[in-house]
């Protein structure tokens, strides 16, 4: 089975670009625009990693962060933050709830898939 | 603490520099003033904004792209082949997403001072008749770009 990616960002932009980076790659890119679709969704299809944005409507990453983590199945998720936000306090938060790493947007793709090849399998497509 | 007219250009120049080029793959070029490419007359404009507070306003990062930027940015990160078919909604997504990287990075310059701060989410609105204000006073918070042959511009206001 192919590595499935869960991004949970409420700009379409970043799930695009994101879609764009791991195209290449044999896996499947699932989408939410909040935290509380990216739970559902995470419930719904167990993603095997989850890239992940601070500052969402309806429920933020940090909120997202502390349900998964709350949640026996989900709890082991690795997360990679994406983010404008640099603030050494929001850092500090996220890593006290296991994320695994911090992104500041824009991203740059090389740097993106080596995080994510620590995390998860990335075979390109054939 | 506020930023002085120098540190704004600076930063706003350092922003534009790390994030329009690496999301857009197109180059940027800063206009320096009287560039004839600087819009004279009353234009549309697509301005995307982000506050930035420590729970008082500290600064608002203005982002104002002409209309066909929008659309041949737009078109480029949503694969559309023809500019003019760009939904609104993804003009507005890839305005506010590139406002709030920008912020991010002005953001940066209060954080390494030690001071904590918070970014709003962007607003994005449709500035129909802007005028660039050449004032002087005014202008020093405002820097104008040209990408892919588009006017654009960043402001950066201080409180």
């Amino acid at each position: 089975m192919p590595p499935k990616i869960l991004s949970v960002d409420d700009s379409k932009t970043i799930r695009v670009l994101l879609g764009r980076v791991f195209r290449p790659f044999e896996c499947e890119m699932l989408e939410a625009a909040n935290g509380e679709e990216g739970l559902a969704v995470a419930a719904r299809e167990r993603p095997d990693l989850i890239i992940l944005d601070y500052n969402m409507p309806v429920m933020d990453g940090i909120a997202m962060l502390q349900n998964l983590r709350a949640n026996p199945e989900l709890k082991r998720t690795p997360v990679i933050m994406l983010t404008a936000d640099s603030s050494p306090e929001k850092i500090a938060i996220v890593a006290r709830l296991g994320v695994r790493d911090y992104i500041i947007k824009p991203f740059q793709d090389d740097k993106l898939l080596a995080k994510a090849a620590r995390l998860i399998p990335l075979v390109p497509r054939a | 603490m506020s930023l002085s007219a120098l540190q704004s250009r600076q930063l706003a120049e350092s922003a534009i520099t790390a994030v329009l080029p690496q999301l857009l793959s197109l180059p940027v070029v800063v206009l320096s003033e009287g560039d004839s490419r600087i819009p004279a007359a009353v234009i549309p404009c697509l301005d995307g904004v982000v506050t930035i507070s420590d729970g008082r306003a500290l600064c608002t990062v203005t982002l104002r792209f002409a209309p066909d930027l929008a659309r041949a940015a737009a078109a480029r990160v949503f694969g559309h082949a023809d500019p003019n078919e760009v939904p609104a909604a993804e003009l507005k997504d890839i305005v506010g997403e590139i406002c709030n990287m920008l912020a991010g990075r002005v953001a940066a310059h209060w954080i390494s001072n030690g001071k904590p701060c918070l970014l709003s989410p962007p607003v994005v609105r449709i500035e129909p008749d802007y005028k660039v204000d050449l004032t002087p006073g005014h202008e020093d918070v405002c820097t104008h770009w040209c990408c892919a042959g588009q006017w654009f511009s960043l402001e950066i206001k201080t409180y």
